[in-house]
């Protein structure tokens, strides 16, 4: 790597990394400051000290680690189906015409509509919350591989089968190449609404994890511990992100992400 | 790109302007923190954060029979879902005064927030436990090892500890399982849990589910709740006339409720959204009365206590509760309601 480059990079992290030290220090500072009431809106120093007791008393760790695996078995099944739904509609006009015009009917139903619904069907188990997450995740990765698919040039396709390609060949070679660079941006919405979901479904009968501990927490007038719930989540989120587009960088190096 | 940038700056002025416009007077609902006191401040107009619930019938009919304005004040109802949040609306200045069970008013009290009772409006005994009989339990003792649902940190929640304490059983030798009450009566119906303690109309619901196969366990006797009227200390202090006229307006609706037991119900109907056959199932798990007892102190006490012992508040010091108790407005308009010693 050229030494410019890396020194823009080391830059660029310096930047991040002081945004959000200024971010933090702000909220100190305004919280401390009385304009507000500080049970209500408690300062990062105080969030931090709900951290350390819950992660004392375990309850950080199970609730983190119930909330990433909804997260992970959510955004994992959702983004099978939503590749496979996405690749069918955009390429088979029949598909397109019927699964495709439901899916359409179907994204605009947010997950936490279906809250009530996924305990009545799903009962109380782990199966009710996944579910709530796959919905969350399904379709922003269906819909941008749909349009990957469905705007790939057909003069490739006929120049790939007229050189003898059969159908699976010329779906190998040209539908998925030209596919990929979309799946990749529905993916990385998938992360996103994978946490935006998570707290939907952990409403549902849920007995750990971050999106119920936000809505226990409340309940008791815990102010700091449903902030901490929220900063873990966004945290969660961030550095997803960031990882997903480290692997995307390593393995598909020339897809351009940011 | 300079014109492109002065058309985006300029769109998003215009629609912010136009979102304040719309919004209107409402404007100052957005105010969770960031807008203070006095949001909605016009003469003689007050707020109501008003819960989906039969404890505070008293305030509906105050509401609806015009009892308030007969007293000068123009008050306004904001419906919450839950006493929790009407509460929220008075803690931020969204409304002058909410009515909550008094569980949530303790452990914001706990938390260090300046918040008063000026009256109960009922006592009830709306706590209870539902299990079923056809997964063997009949008796209190059977619950052992069972998979019993509870929401921590509500009534309900004290209720258990007290009922689990009686009947000589630990939270341990059940199977705990944290839940909306909502969500309870679904989970008990379709099998996934044995039992569970939560408040009505909650409990009646799953009855007419499952009929002669779930037994009740009522908490009369062993636990009686309170729903209480709460307002900002600040407010109370500044507009002392302002909360006499609200009593007085209570008071009149007391005596309404007790010689106007159909149109009463009419009103909780229409209050409350529950069907007249749920309201006829549980109204007399209710007792309308405004005052301010001594039992209200030793309740706020007694759960204090469980809440910090039970680690679901980590409060330091238990507060003295008689200051959390504003005794002049009742007390100057009718001595023989306030038993706060």
């Amino acid at each position: 790597m050229p030494e410019a480059t890396t020194a823009f990079n080391k830059l660029s992290t310096a930047i991040t990394i002081g945004t959000f030290a200024g971010f933090f220090i702000l909220w100190e500072l305004v919280s401390k400051s009385g304009m507000f009431n500080a049970n209500l809106f408690p300062p990062p120093s105080v969030i931090l000290g709900a951290f350390l007791e819950s992660f004392a008393d375990g309850e950080f760790k199970r609730d983190v680690s119930a909330s990433i695996f909804r997260v992970g078995m959510g955004f994992m099944l959702g983004s099978i189906l939503g590749i496979s739904l996405g690749l069918m509609t955009g390429r088979v006009y029949l598909f397109r015409v019927t699964i495709g015009q439901l899916l359409n009917f179907l994204r605009n139903i947010p997950s936490i509509a279906f809250v009530p619904l996924a305990i009545v069907w799903l009962g109380i188990s782990e199966a009710s919350k996944i579910f709530l997450v796959v919905w969350g995740v399904i379709f922003p990765v269906w819909i941008n591989t749909h349009q990957g698919a469905a705007q790939i040039n057909e003069q490739y396709l006929w120049a790939i089968r007229s050189l003898g390609a059969n159908r699976m060949q010329a779906i190998k070679e040209v539908v998925l190449p030209s596919t990929l660079p979309f799946v990749v941006v529905g993916l990385r919405m998938g992360i996103a609404l994978a946490f935006i979901t998570l707290v939907a479904a952990e409403i549902a009968g849920a007995f750990y994890g971050i999106g119920y501990r936000i809505s226990s927490s409340h309940l008791i007038f815990r102010v700091d511990k449903m902030l901490l719930g929220i900063v873990t989540l966004g945290l969660l989120g961030f550095f997803a992100d960031k990882l997903y587009v480290f692997a995307i960088k390593k393995t598909l190096p020339w897809i351009e992400i940011r | 790109m300079a014109r492109l940038a002065f058309w985006m700056i300029g769109g998003l002025i215009a629609a912010l302007l136009g979102f304040m416009l719309i919004i209107g007077e409402d404007y100052s609902n957005l105010g969770f923190v960031l807008f203070g006191n006095g949001a909605k401040n016009q003469p003689d107009t007050i707020y109501y954060a008003e819960p989906a619930a039969l404890g505070p019938v008293i305030i509906f009919v105050a509401i609806d029979q015009g009892f308030f304005e007969k007293q000068g004040l123009h008050v306004v109802p904001q419906k919450f879902s839950s006493g929790r949040l009407a509460l929220d609306a008075v803690m931020t200045n969204n409304a002058q005064f909410g009515s909550t069970s008094e569980t949530p008013f303790m452990h914001s009290v706990l938390q260090g927030n300046d918040v008063v009772v000026i009256a109960t409006v009922s006592e009830h005994h709306e706590a209870k436990a539902i299990a079923r009989k056809d997964k063997g339990i009949a008796k209190p003792k059977d619950l052992k090892g069972k998979k019993v649902a509870t929401l921590p940190g509500t009534n309900s929640d004290y209720f258990m500890h007290l009922f689990l304490e009686k009947n000589g059983l630990r939270p341990s030798d059940l199977q705990i399982i944290s839940m909306a009450p909502q969500e309870m009566v679904i989970a008990l119906v379709r099998g996934d849990i044995d039992a569970y303690f939560a408040w009505e109309p909650h409990i009646f619901f799953a009855k007419k589910e499952l009929g002669n196969k779930s037994v009740i366990f009522d908490s009369d006797g062993l636990y009686n709740g309170m729903h209480a009227v709460v307002m900002q200390r600040e407010f109370v202090n500044k507009n002392p006339e302002t909360v006499k006229k609200i009593i007085k307006a209570f008071l009149e609706a007391e005596l309404f409720v007790k010689q106007n037991h159909e149109k009463t119900l009419e009103i909780a109907e229409l209050h409350t959204g529950m069907g007249r056959e749920a309201l006829d199932g549980i109204y007399n798990d209710y007792r309308y009365e405004v005052r301010l007892s001594q039992e209200l102190i030793e309740l706020l006490n007694k759960e204090s206590e469980w809440a910090m012992d039970s680690g679901v508040s980590k409060a330091a010091k238990k507060p003295d509760f008689r200051e959390s108790v504003y005794t002049d407005a009742l007390k100057e308009i009718n001595s023989s309601r306030v038993k706060v010693k």
